[in-house]
């Protein structure tokens, strides 16, 4: 056991189960697959993830590859529908969330990953709503428009790490 | 000694981002194959996290110095820190991760207390035997709330020096040793105090100890008279520390040389502190001396020795030991030998030191503690074994009591049959 993982809590935040859990059920009843086999991979996958989660530091550091498979599967299965869109964006946002929300780490994991979250959020957001307002033939702006802002966040994390590079490089001459 | 990390750390992805990442590159080939929006919906958060938790991490390689200090009792090992610098706020995102010294249970998980710019810890380890270990810096980093990305935090990380020997030996340095032997280059020191050779009388304080009035030079002058003493060496004492491999199992050697270094470690510690002349052997192929002496200097260059003594490659015959010894001291000195060698009896350093003039004791670290049953044989067979063992080993002791008495050390946190022996050399046999 890893001194960084003695130091956490036993269990995670239920409310960020909760709210991933159901995020991928809603996902999997709009998804394609038959019945409540969609709610069933989507919380089967996020449960396994959250045992795996607690065995040591390795499953702290991939344990969510459970959850994400589940999200892999309902994606691809999904039809091509607004409503699928949303609940995949939404998913796979709640999913970082639980994620950020780590037993191995100190408490308000959520809440300190909120920015990182909301910027995300933030690209999706842009890309669905477009999507839903314009038009069929012009859906496609609104992924562009959620690329754009995507690509913008790279842009700025570079810009950050280039600064950052001058400062060093100034500092240790 | 204080240990700098050159350098800042730089900004790296942790396996989780790469599993984000790959994942999200997943979704957005599947989304090209199927023509389908709902991958790529999901692939957007995946790919952009650890961007966006990059850019929100600090924005500059992060430094903090330690200051940290061992406490506990006996075994008990319970050490605390603290982690100050400018973090700039993401001091609540610092991992520790500490390295426990060899051997060692943690019984107090890591329990840490941030702060803006101050990360305080606390651990507790229970060690298995009596130790000298220098523990290292623990390693800290930072790593945004995702886990996707994390940082080195540099600055000054000193070791930690941790002393663990039995509770006992701290009271062995107001042990008064006999055994005394003048120096050509030695002056006896003149100065007076409550302890040592008796020097002479004087009128009493009034608030005298009773202990040390003479009652008879009273009765005699009518008014309180005390005695006084010339405060000078109590004794000498030549510590050798047997350092050769004995076993065969050169880990087990290796741990029973640990302990024994850390008893040789306590002895002569508490006894500097009682102003005894105190030199210092360690036997391994050839025998490395340092000569007796006392004072801070002194105790500073034994210590040191103490600690850097290792196993040595090739054992050397035990008569070289002796022979050795009277090149660096003058024979009468009281001896402590601290050695577990268990190979052949006729090489035990003890009979030679005795034929050589130095009166020795010897403390015998038992390896039997250690030693784990094999598994061929059941419980009552094991239990068998164990005590043929045990009896094979007193045999062996018993020998070498024809030449020195013998404390057989095999509870390894305490040395109460030294202590007891030092008291009273002449009457208690040790067990």
């Amino acid at each position: 056991m890893s001194a960084s993982f003695a130091e956490g809590r036993r269990g995670g935040n239920k409310l960020t189960f909760t709210v991933a859990a159901v995020a991928l059920g809603l996902f999997g009843l709009v998804g394609g697959l038959p019945d409540l086999l969609g709610p069933a991979i989507g919380i089967g996958g996020l449960a396994v993830a959250a045992w795996a989660r607690r065995r040591g530091p390795l499953g702290t550091e991939y344990g969510a590859l459970p959850a994400l498979v589940g999200l892999l599967v309902l994606a691809t299965t999904a039809p091509t529908v607004a409503s699928a869109e949303l609940f995949g964006g939404l998913s796979a946002l709640a999913v970082l969330l639980w994620v950020a929300d780590d037993p191995a780490r100190p408490a308000g994991g959520g809440r300190r990953a909120a920015l990182p979250l909301a910027s995300c959020g933030l690209a999706v957001g842009i890309a669905w709503s477009v999507a839903l307002v314009l038009p069929h033939p012009s859906q496609e702006v609104g992924l562009a428009g959620g690329l754009l802002a995507s690509v913008l966040l790279v842009l700025a994390y570079f810009l950050v790490r280039e600064a950052e590079r001058r400062a060093s490089s100034s500092a240790s001459a | 000694m204080s240990a700098r990390e050159a350098a800042g750390g730089t900004l790296r992805w942790t396996g989780r981002a790469y599993l984000l990442v790959g994942l999200g590159t997943v979704l957005a080939t599947a989304a090209v194959l199927e023509r389908s929006a709902v991958p790529l919906f999901v692939a957007l958060p995946l790919l952009l996290a650890p961007f966006a938790a990059a850019s929100f991490g600090p924005g500059r390689p992060m430094t903090a110095d330690l200051s940290w200090s061992a406490g506990g009792l006996g075994a008990e090992l319970v050490v605390a820190g603290e982690l100050r610098g400018p973090m700039g706020g993401h001091g609540a995102d610092l991992l520790i991760e500490p390295s426990p010294p060899p051997g060692s249970v943690v019984t107090s998980p890591l329990r840490l207390a941030r702060s803006r710019d101050v990360v305080r810890f606390t651990v507790g380890w229970r060690l298995p035997e009596p130790t000298i270990a220098t523990v290292r810096a623990p390693h800290a980093r930072w790593q945004d709330p995702l886990g996707l990305t994390e940082r080195e935090v540099s600055g000054s990380r000193p070791p930690l020096q941790v002393e663990r020997y039995p509770a006992e030996l701290r009271r062995v340095g107001s042990i008064r040793l006999d055994r005394t032997i003048a120096l050509p280059w030695d002056t006896p020191s003149h100065r007076v105090g409550p302890s040592g050779e008796f020097h002479g009388i004087r009128s009493a304080a009034p608030d005298e100890p009773w202990g040390r009035i003479n009652w008879r030079a009273t009765a005699r002058s009518g008014r309180l008279l005390a005695n006084d003493f010339q405060v000078e060496l109590t004794g000498d004492l030549l510590v050798v520390l047997d350092v050769r491999p004995s076993s065969g199992d050169r880990a087990l050697d290796a741990r029973l040389l640990g302990f024994a270094r850390a008893g040789v470690y306590g002895i002569v510690d508490a006894l500097f502190h009682s102003k005894v002349r105190i030199g210092y052997a360690a036997f391994g192929e050839f025998v490395e001396a340092l000569p007796l002496s006392t004072g801070r200097g002194h105790r500073v260059r034994v210590l040191r020795a103490i600690e850097t003594s290792q196993l040595s490659a090739v054992a050397g015959p035990a008569e070289r030991c002796a022979f050795s010894l009277r090149r660096f001291y003058r024979p009468g000195i009281t001896t402590l030998v601290v050695s577990s060698w268990t190979g052949d009896p006729s090489q035990e350093v003890v009979p030679y030191l005795r034929r050589q003039g130095f009166p020795p004791l010897l403390i015998s670290p038992s390896p039997l503690p250690m030693l784990e049953g094999t598994g061929a044989l059941d419980a009552e067979e094991e239990l068998l074994a164990r005590r043929l063992e045990l009896v094979e080993r007193r045999v062996r002791l018993s020998d070498t009591w024809r030449y020195a008495p013998v404390v057989d050390w095999n509870d390894y946190w305490s040395l109460e049959g030294l202590a007891r022996f030092l008291r009273r050399p002449t009457r208690r046999r040790v067990s």
